[in-house]
């Protein structure tokens, strides 16, 4: 979400419901603020029956907004789309702006124009973005066996399958994924992230192979060389990094409780930030 | 084609009046039940008949009370109050079952001469008996109307003192030229109220005067020696309106039926105008429901004894701009200035309450530190917030942060102590900060 440049106060609409509106994903909202930012931020994955009568009713019961619920009514009376009702629902509210819904539009206006597996991927970028890997790769699988791609195309796609392995799966699965991916497309990012790939599970002999097969220039190697010399000195002088060192420092010196404490400490906290993690890296749209 | 009404009710406890503005004439127009005597005071009366089980109100109700046709569903207005459930032919009803039921009877009045006209605007004149039981009752007669179809947000309940104040605004400027006063005689005794109105401010400020001279004269000395009565009468007069410079005098109350107080009232007249009937407050509560579609903001605010002088607002966004949200306006009975409201914090950490005093004239900003709040994106948290007044000086603001449903649960979220300034928190799901603002 953009942040505005000076902050403000939004009064609500409607009022907060007592029973909360069961969206797909399992996640309720209580609020047409709730709905909007839900709707404001799946634009993608809006499935067409997403606005129904039960959900007009649920905002003229619960929220107290008759008149809300009567125009979404009125529209899917006389049949407009997912689009319109969108964008009713978001002007029924003040929770974003008219530049922020003018923007949606346009976005709305391109998806509409996308072949059905381009929009599929809009989705499954999203999904990568906000770091829900595995719905992100169950949605790349699907795209891959359900189109008839260029081989440009599924290269993307498997790059982007490269991503979430690395996530979800290990280096050197993610490694043959982004190899896979330059075979198919011969992006240098996918062979450069499949070299990174290749340095971090240690993998030499794919990573050989892999200079080998494609002759990579040495140009190349050199340059994906020292950005893997440079991400592991930054993740070596972060905070992690530092504490890590003591913590094996503190083990070669005798320390060993003390050291895996730490280090069930620092391992919780990596688990944490992959569960939250809502960016993700290399992921080509 | 549908007719917008703008309707007044005067509700006492033993008559009601029902008026409603007639665009082509601008004036309010009474409404009555055709044929009976008396038809524009409706006995504030309801009872069920034995057998058929019908229900009815008014004179017909008030005829068959006391016989064996009828049950009485009692004081409508007193059993609201203290919330008495009343059982009839077997059957439990809520106050509200009762008010209900009285509503539609008098309401179903306006098709009589309205058949297409939809309640744009109602406003309901009230009694100031007991104050302290003003809000359930309030909710009550609320709760009563919306099941009639009628919400909140079209219905205004207000004082006799207010609908005094509505209708003389809404008379000619000469008849308020200087300030005006009201004999009140009534259940509750013998009232002289006198209203000034400063027309010199925007809006302009009213304020009122009440001395009560019941001690002096009862309705029951008035049906005893009518003679005698005429007599206190002059002598109340006399010490009421002794040096006052008065446009107008109002004389209302079923205490003043008959004539024995008219050769007083036509000595009042020297230099004023004097005016007598039954209809002025729900005549004003007419005027105040044209009031409320009509202006924009308020011309007029009443001032006085229990009445809250300040406005208290704040700059919103709201209807895809920053505006001024009123959360308590001023010239309210401190007992009933009550606000809620629900607001989304969009890189916002405080809250700057604006306090507009108009007694003292005087403005200021008071700032609500949100700082502590956990740190959250931009819009991913809801506060609600409540003002309270506790006295006519004090008003507790109560401010909540609800998070962002599911997405964003407002509890949980272990941030450092929370110690807010003049307040104290409470971590109860979403925390809570509390201060009292001092007016």
């Amino acid at each position: 979400m953009n942040k505005t440049e000076q902050g403000k106060i939004i009064l609500c609409t409607g009022r907060m419901a007592k029973e909360g509106w069961l969206l797909a994903d399992g996640l309720k909202v209580y609020s047409v603020e709730e709905l909007c930012y839900y709707v404001y931020q799946n634009i993608y994955g809006l499935e067409d029956g997403f606005f129904t009568r039960e959900l007009s009713d649920w905002l003229e019961q619960e929220c107290g907004m008759p008149e809300t619920a009567e125009k979404l009514n009125w529209l899917l009376s006389e049949g407009y789309g997912t689009k319109d009702l969108t964008i009713a629902l978001l002007c029924s509210a003040d929770y974003y702006t008219e530049p922020e819904i003018k923007e949606l539009l346009v976005r709305m206006n391109e998806l509409e124009q996308l072949p059905p597996w381009k929009k599929r991927k809009r989705l499954a970028d999203e999904y990568l973005h906000r770091g829900q890997y595995a719905r992100a790769g169950n949605e790349y699988e699907k795209i891959l066996a359900e189109y008839p791609l260029t081989e440009e195309e599924r290269g993307n796609i498997m790059h982007n399958i490269g991503v979430v392995r690395m996530y979800t799966a290990s280096s050197a699965d993610a490694a043959e994924s982004f190899y896979t991916a330059y075979k198919l497309w011969h992006h240098p990012e996918s062979m450069k992230l499949c070299l990174l790939a290749c340095h971090m599970g240690n993998c030499q002999e794919e990573y050989q192979r892999v200079q080998a097969e494609e002759g990579i220039s040495q140009e190349f190697i050199q340059m994906t060389e020292e950005e893997w010399v440079e991400s592991a000195e930054e993740a070596d002088s972060s905070g992690q990094g530092k504490l890590l060192r003591e913590i094996l420092q503190g083990r070669r010196a005798g320390m060993v409780a003390e050291s895996y404490e730490g280090l069930n400490g620092l391992l919780e906290v990596w688990k944490q930030e992959y569960r939250n993690a809502l960016q993700s890296y290399g992921a080509i749209r | 084609m549908e007719e917008k009404l703008l309707v007044g009710l005067d509700l006492c406890w033993d008559y009601t009046q029902l008026t409603c503005y007639n665009a082509k004439t601008g004036e309010p127009e009474s409404i009555g039940i055709r044929g009976s005597e008396e038809q524009y005071l409706i006995p504030t009366c309801l009872a069920v008949k034995r057998g058929s089980r019908e229900w009815v109100f008014g004179e017909e109700a008030k005829r068959l009370i006391g016989t064996e046709d009828a049950i009485d569903a009692g004081d409508l207005l007193e059993k609201a109050e203290q919330g008495t459930e009343t059982e009839l032919y077997g059957v439990s009803f809520q106050p509200e079952d009762l008010l209900e039921r009285y509503f539609r009877k008098v309401l179903l009045l306006l098709r009589q001469v309205y058949p297409n006209g939809r309640i744009a605007s109602l406003v309901l004149s009230l009694e100031e008996r007991d104050r302290a039981k003003g809000k359930i009752l309030k909710e009550r007669l609320e709760a009563a109307l919306a099941r009639l179809g009628i919400e909140p947000s079209r219905v205004q309940i207000q004082s006799h003192m207010a609908s005094f104040l509505h209708y003389t605004v809404s008379q000619r400027r000469d008849l308020w030229q200087n300030d005006t006063a009201l004999f009140e005689f009534g259940r509750n005794g013998l009232h002289y109220v006198q209203l000034s109105i400063n027309r010199k401010e925007i809006p302009m400020i009213a304020g009122l005067e009440d001395r009560d001279f019941s001690a002096y004269l009862t309705q029951k000395q008035v049906r005893e020696d009518p003679v005698t009565a005429g007599k206190i009468f002059q002598d109340v007069t006399e010490m009421a309106v002794y040096r006052k410079v008065l446009s107008t005098v109002y004389v209302v109350g079923r205490g003043f039926e008959g004539d024995w107080a008219d050769e007083v009232l036509i000595s009042l007249c020297a230099r004023r105008r004097v005016f007598k009937g039954q209809n002025l407050y729900a005549k004003g509560a007419c005027y105040a429901a044209l009031h409320l579609t009509e202006w924009e903001e308020e011309r007029v605010l009443l001032l006085g004894e229990d009445r809250t002088s300040a406005e208290l607002s704040m700059q919103v966004y709201r209807d895809g701009g920053m505006q001024e949200l009123t959360l308590i306006r001023p010239a309210i009975l401190w007992q009933e200035a009550f606000g809620e409201w629900d607001f989304i914090l969009d890189g916002e950490t405080e809250l700057a309450l604006q306090i507009r005093d108009y007694m003292t004239k005087k403005r200021e900003q008071h700032l609500i530190d949100l700082s502590a709040l956990p740190p959250r994106p931009p819009r991913m948290t809801r506060i609600r917030m409540k003002l309270q007044y506790v006295d006519l000086h004090t008003c507790l603001i109560q401010v909540k942060d609800l998070g962002f449903g599911e997405l964003m649960p407002a509890g949980g979220e272990g941030s450092a102590a929370f110690s807010p300034a003049g307040g104290r928190g409470n971590t109860a799901g979403g925390r809570i900060w509390e201060m009292t603002l001092e007016l």
